[in-house]
């Protein structure tokens, strides 16, 4: 079975642009709309097209088409990373006699970010979480084989 | 500082134990744990003697009232005393009762938990407190009686014990809530006493009082629910002496007794222990001479003394509380001896039959003279400490007693000793000195030291306190006495009485009495033949079952349990949708009806809706219809999706940006799990038996108030709003306190990061749901694996296997259903 190269084109074009559309919408959620769950959900979006990709050629995997390692635990850690970030974030509160969760900013503005304070922290923990989480329940559903499927493969 | 080492020494020693390797050295170290803690408490046996009162107090749960206060009165001191001492030695006994190390190491981890939860419970100055240390000993009796954990005998004792005490403590759970809300949230022992007059007069007073005494009844195993006591003996032995009669079962005796000032005096309390507590003593004492397992009697024997602890509790005169006190010492000593000798015998012999055992005072003349100690002061005989309780038994049963029990009392008291004698006598008869019953003399030899160690120091201790009344008796017992009730100077405890006396004479005559029934105890055993008269057992099984592991269908519980299965837990995820959202529909009317005459209703200027907003509503609307009525799963997801994306349209016009965004990318990801789920699901409308008109119509009928509930909650919550939108304070404040000029994001990392906060977790915990669930690795792996293997064998072999083949696919097509249906979880539907 061949590879669909069409939707695998682009859709190697569309996950570079929505990971750098999701970094762009955590960075600039805290002064306009996006942050780290919405940010979280277009790049999850774009590893799933991935997966729609993969479907379209019928699951023909060839040296060219996106690489999806089934094996990998990376989402399972990238999920606990995102989880501790967003718990340590609101240890600083607590490290300075204050409420757990309380904020604290850098007073300098930092290029290309904007102020830095542990809400930021907390968002990309977010982030982190989403992106990881949506990842691994695709994963699991798409490799799950249909019953069908097998009936085939054993020629019955 | 000495009071925290007391309760959290032995809950250390457990924990320290726990990761010390199972090695005879250590265990046998731990002895000097208890021995430690009772030396520190004698040398407050000074200051208790004059009357001292060591507290500490650590507040705990403000809010609720639950400080952990310890307190070292007389009462508790005495316990405090019996806990650590027979502790001591039950510990050293261990050391050599188990033939494994291992068994040994298991043993004392649980045996030292349950130590510091039975010193918790007599140091606790505070209810609360103390209730929690009460539910230690429970559960940590249950690890006990269940330590043999492969015998399914065992495993019933366990549970058993664990239900009928259980259920015990939250009657006595409840009790004290109702204390709480009587003394208006005054827990403390003191402070509850001092208000005593106050509780006798609230209304609730009756229903807490019953509610105590039943939890002090299950835990003191009175009639009707002593039969886990019997139960209970599955134990290994040192756990028997231990909690089974020195000191847990005491804990409703402690309770009754701290309690009997504040509570005592009324006519409940008078006629609940008395009479509960006097049939338990008759009944026990005579059970016990039917029985023919040594531990079964002396369970038995246990929970006849208990009877009588209780009802001199009951009875509340300076006379029974003292009997009372000089009681709880004298059967501690003595029978928890008892069960240490009969634990060397079975160690010895192998056997615990009364029948099969006999002539043993030959082959075992140590534990033979320690059981005739113990043996002679359990029947009451001079000079021995339980005659000096038995005979302040028979005093207080004749002085100061009620009317109601004046008659009663003194003919129970002799009845309920004289077959104690007896039991006693038939014990003493029939192990070491008569020929057995049945069978041959068995083979035996002394037991080790540690095994007589115990029950001869105890032996002699029920001869020395008893002989030195004044130098060692009184400063333990005196204490104990003025802090249950009155000063103690006026009940003195003596060793000679006069003859002419009459308690003396009662004394007497249920010692005759009892040797009698004693000497000739075969005919009257085996005309009971081990059978248990009045035994509620047969009420418990038909409750719980009889099982030991599974749920027994034939049961109550088990008949209640396939009841709510069937009905509601059916498995069927559109049943249950029904039942939850018929069931908020129902509570929902009902709350509007309530509120109906207080609501201003909405208002509408039909002018303001634009053009736009009425085109993107019906688009909605017609979505939300078609999805009802799409033939294939796919369509109705596609059909909800629009309405979903139209919705992020409105949110979007309505200047909500960041809910418009996430909305509409959750509608497609949703779209995008279905799909891959789908796939995977056998054909929706395959089977179109299952759409009924009934319940096509039931189904709509549901739906169709559901959403006009919705839709009016909605209209009526706008109508009516009373306090001004928080929306204005956050607007205020987004820049100045969180730095940032998106208000929803600005509440989602600050104002409001605790609800971020669970929520990315649930996120996540449903991530982690649905890899266990249908995560590809290991369960579908093996199971595909292991498909594929049987399918080739099937192709390889021929006619005869195709039956099978056809079997494991719909067996395979079933787990798979069950695994990542998430449309129907059973095989068939026949709801």
């Amino acid at each position: 079975m061949r590879e669909n190269i069409f939707t695998s084109f682009t859709t190697r074009l569309m996950v570079s642009f929505l990971f750098m559309l999701s970094l762009y919408l955590l960075l600039r959620g805290h002064n306009y709309p996006g942050g780290g769950f919405i940010g979280g959900l277009v790049g999850a979006s774009g590893v799933v097209s991935l997966y729609i990709s993969r479907a379209a050629s019928n699951g023909a995997v060839t040296r060219n088409s996106p690489r999806i390692r089934p094996g990998s635990n990376f989402w399972g850690y990238l999920m606990f990373i995102g989880i501790t970030m967003v718990l340590l974030s609101g240890m600083w509160g607590l490290l300075f006699g204050n409420a757990y969760l309380d904020a604290w900013w850098y007073t300098s503005i930092i290029p290309g970010i904007g102020k830095i304070g542990t809400p930021f922290f907390f968002d990309v923990g977010v982030y982190l979480t989403v992106v990881a989480v949506i990842i691994s329940i695709t994963r699991v559903l798409a490799n799950v084989k249909n019953p069908d499927d097998i009936y085939e493969e054993t020629g019955e | 500082m000495f009071n925290w080492l007391l309760i959290f020494g032995p809950m250390l020693t457990a924990g320290t134990l726990a990761f010390l390797p199972a090695h005879k050295r250590f265990l046998q170290l731990t002895t000097l744990i208890p021995l430690a803690l009772f030396a520190g408490l004698l040398a407050h046996a000074g200051d208790i003697a004059d009357g001292k009162t060591f507290r500490t107090t650590y507040q705990w749960v403000d809010a609720l009232g639950l400080e952990l206060s310890l307190v070292l009165d007389g009462l508790s001191f005495l316990f405090a005393l019996i806990i650590t001492g027979i502790g001591t030695l039950i510990v050293f006994y261990t050391n050599s009762y188990f033939q494994k190390d291992d068994e040994t190491h298991r043993f004392l981890i649980y045996l030292f938990i349950f130590m510091s939860a039975m010193l918790g419970i007599v140091l606790s100055g505070n209810f609360l407190g103390m209730f929690i240390f009460w539910e230690l000993t429970t559960i940590s009796s249950y690890l006990l009686i269940g330590f043999k954990h492969d015998y399914s005998v065992a495993r019933i004792g366990a549970r058993q014990a664990l239900i009928v005490t259980g259920g015990g403590g939250l009657a006595l759970l409840g009790g004290i809530a109702m204390v709480g809300v009587m003394s208006g949230g005054v827990y403390d022992f003191a402070a509850l006493d001092a208000m005593a007059g106050e509780l006798a007069d609230h209304a609730l007073f009756e229903a807490a009082l019953i509610l105590i005494i039943i939890g002090a009844f299950t835990k003191s195993a009175q009639f009707p629910f002593h039969f886990w006591l019997p139960g209970a003996m599955e134990a290994p032995t040192p756990a028997s002496s231990f909690l089974h009669s020195a000191t847990m079962v005491k804990a409703g005796v402690y309770l009754l007794a701290r309690l009997a000032h504040t509570f005592g005096g009324g006519d409940i309390w008078l006629y609940a222990l008395g009479s509960i507590g006097l049939f338990t003593f008759v009944y026990g004492a005579f059970m016990a001479l039917s029985a023919y397992d040594l531990k079964a009697i002396l369970a038995h024997t246990t929970l006849s003394w208990l009877g009588v602890l209780i009802a001199l509790i009951g009875i509340n005169t300076k006379d029974s509380l003292k009997a009372a006190m000089v009681g709880i010492l004298a059967h501690a000593l003595y029978k928890g001896a008892l069960f240490l000798v009969v634990g060397a015998i079975d160690y010895e012999t192998g056997t615990r039959d009364i029948r099969k055992l006999g002539r043993l005072a030959g082959a075992m003349p140590v534990t033979a003279v320690a059981s005739a100690l113990v043996l002679l002061s359990m029947a009451g005989v001079p000079p021995m400490l339980g005659f000096v309780a038995k005979e302040t038994l028979k005093v207080a049963s004749l002085e100061h007693v009620p009317d109601a029990f004046a008659a009663v009392f003194p003919v129970a008291a002799v009845v309920g000793s004289a077959l104690t004698v007896a039991a006693a006598t038939m014990i003493g008869l029939e192990i070491f000195l008569r020929k057995p019953q049945h069978g041959e003399d068995l083979y035996a030899h002394e037991a080790p030291l540690p095994m007589w160690f115990g029950p001869l120091i105890l032996g002699g201790l029920s001869l020395i306190l008893a002989l030195f009344l004044h130098q060692f008796l009184d400063p333990i017992i005196n204490p104990a006495l003025s802090a249950v009730y009155s000063d103690p100077a006026e009940v003195e405890l003596y060793l000679l009485p006069a003859l002419d006396d009459l308690a003396f004479q009662l004394s007497l005559l249920s010692i005759a009495i009892g040797v009698v029934i004693g000497v000739t105890n075969r005919p009257l055993r085996d005309s009971l033949q081990n059978k248990s008269l009045l035994d509620p057992t047969h009420v418990y099984n038909k409750i719980f079952g009889i099982g030991d592991d599974k749920v027994d269908v034939r049961s109550l519980l088990g008949q209640g349990y396939r009841f709510v299965n069937r009905r509601l837990q059916d498995g069927i995820l559109r049943h249950y949708l029904n039942y939850v959202f018929f069931t908020f529909v129902l509570i929902m009317i009902a709350v509007i009806i309530q509120v109906w005459g207080k609501l201003k209703l909405p208002s509408f200027e039909l002018d303001e809706i634009t053009l736009l907003e009425t085109f993107i509503a019906v688009i909605i609307m017609i979505s939300a219809v078609a999805t009802t009525f799409a033939r294939r799963r796919l369509g109705a997801v596609v059909w909800a999706g629009a309405a979903g994306v139209n919705i992020a349209l409105l949110f979007a016009l309505f200047g909500a940006p960041d809910l418009a965004f996430t909305q509409l990318l959750i509608e497609v990801l949703t779209l995008i799990f279905l799909m891959l789920a789908f796939r995977l699901l056998p054909r929706f409308m395959q089977d179109t038996s299952r759409f009924t008109t009934f319940r096509t119509m039931r189904d709509g009928v549901i739906a169709v108030m559901v959403g006009l509930v919705f839709g009016l909650l909605a209209l009526l919550a706008s109508s009516n709003r009373e306090a001004p939108p928080i929306r204005y304070w956050f607007e205020e404040n987004a820049y100045e306190l969180g730095q940032g000029h998106n208000i929803v994001n600005v509440i989602l990392v600050d104002f409001r990061g605790l609800d971020t906060l669970g929520e990315t977790t649930v996120l996540v915990i449903a991530a982690l749901g649905v890899l266990a669930l249908i995560s590809p690795m290991p369960l579908l792996d093996m199971l595909d694996k292991h498909f594929k293997e049987r399918v080739r064998q099937q192709l390889e072999a021929e006619a005869a296997l195709e039956k099978d083949s056809s079997i494991i696919s719909h067996i395979y097509e079933n787990i798979n259903r069950v695994l990542l249906a998430g449309d129907d979880f059973r095989g068939d539907d026949n709801a």
